[in-house]
């Protein structure tokens, strides 16, 4: 058999292998892909960009023409917080008041002609909480004659008790004392009658 | 080194050079892009929001409402606190009131302001205090208190004392302590 050897004794160079074919095509394609999809996406990022910040430039232009209305509501929310300050001020300070009108109208619808009340004297308590906070008890005081006897100012404090806006507990009514007064040169059985308001 | 490996090496630089260009200009463009796009996005979508707000407002039907939100939370306001040119008239207006029930002997000072109410300093309401005597019958004095605690803004009555005229007076004498609220100036 004969051996032509035209390279003189150097080997014959071997030919691609299929697998380095394949490894080397999928390896420029990802690239190329990889390349093309960011490619595809920096235009599309583009233009949607442009697009966007031409309507920014519309909604901006709008805004200024919608100033006033802006203002006017900025304007109206500063006087909502201020007033809403105040009132929450307010409304602290309002739990150191009461209402007298309605004591007095049940005063007066208790009264009958069959007693007197000869004077009446409000009283408002400070109490002091652990907190510091000040809180305040109300009562009424009332000096009352009757020239018809007892019976009267039982009954009179029986209205009492039903119209009366009192504090809870069976003492907020009471007779705190009793004593005969000489009012015009006749004597009478003076009452004095203590109520504990409701806060 | 053989031919092949030769080829094979020359790619993968060539291979590697392609992917490092990629990722700068990946990470260097399409990325920053993509948040300032995002960027641009939000601040649409709010101006979009603060436009429909502000159209929506310029509305009619919706100045109609601001406006009656405004006016209740006023009146609510006016109910309790005097304003400067009712606390400067307060003495006149008390005597108005006073003067509209027939109250004899009638008179009221100014005694004090206070600005802690209810052992808490308050930071934007005080209060003003008077004193008021006069003579008048049960039913006057009834009606004048009410007519005081119906005031807008309200005078407090916080304490008051009664007793049956001396003398020769019909009626009753009535000493009263009322307050009322008022806005701070300054603030």
């Amino acid at each position: 058999m004969f051996t032509i050897d035209l390279l003189k004794g150097t080997e014959i160079p071997a030919g691609p292998r299929p697998i380095q074919i394949a490894a080397v095509t999928v390896a420029f394609c990802l690239l190329v892909v990889a390349i093309a999809l960011d490619a595809i996406r920096y235009v599309e990022d583009s233009s949607a960009l442009a697009a966007q910040e031409q309507s920014l430039t519309v909604y901006t232009q709008d805004l200024a023409q919608l100033a006033d209305v802006a203002r006017m509501l900025e304007t109206n929310e500063k006087r909502r917080k201020e007033i809403d300050a105040d009132l929450a001020e307010v409304s602290k300070a309002l739990l150191c008041h009461t209402t007298w009108s309605p004591v007095l109208v049940a005063l007066s619808g208790s009264a009958s002609e069959a007693i007197t009340v000869n004077d009446v004297l409000s009283k408002r308590e400070e109490q002091k909480g652990k907190d510091r906070k000040v809180s305040y008890r109300y009562s009424i005081m009332m000096g009352v004659v009757s020239p018809s006897g007892s019976a009267a100012v039982e009954q009179f404090i029986r209205d009492l008790r039903q119209q009366m806006p009192l504090a809870p507990g069976p003492d907020s009514l009471r007779i705190v004392s009793q004593q005969q007064q000489p009012i015009e040169g006749r004597n009478f059985q003076y009452y004095v009658i203590e109520c504990r308001l409701e806060p | 080194m053989s031919r092949n490996a030769k080829l094979v090496v020359r790619f993968l630089i060539v291979w590697v050079i392609g992917l490092a260009a990629l990722a700068i200009f990946h990470f260097a463009v399409v990325l920053p892009g993509g948040r300032a796009l995002g960027d641009c996005r939000r601040r649409v979508a709010d101006k979009v929001e603060r436009v429909t707000f502000l159209r929506n407002a310029r509305s009619e039907r919706r100045q109609q409402r601001i406006r009656m939100e405004r006016e209740d939370r006023e009146r609510q306001y006016r109910e309790f606190v005097f304003d400067t040119n009712d606390l400067n008239r307060l003495d006149f207006l008390i005597r108005d009131l006073a003067e509209g029930h027939d109250l004899a002997d009638f008179s009221g000072r100014t005694v004090g302001t206070a600005t802690k109410i209810g052992g808490e300093e308050l930071k934007r309401i005080a209060q003003r205090n008077v004193v008021l005597s006069f003579r008048c019958g049960f039913a006057q004095l009834v009606r004048f208190i009410n007519e005081l605690e119906r005031h807008q803004p309200i005078i407090f009555v916080d304490q008051f004392t009664v007793r049956a005229a001396v003398g020769q007076e019909a009626g009753l004498d009535c000493d009263m302590e009322c307050s009322i609220l008022y806005r701070k100036a300054g603030d």
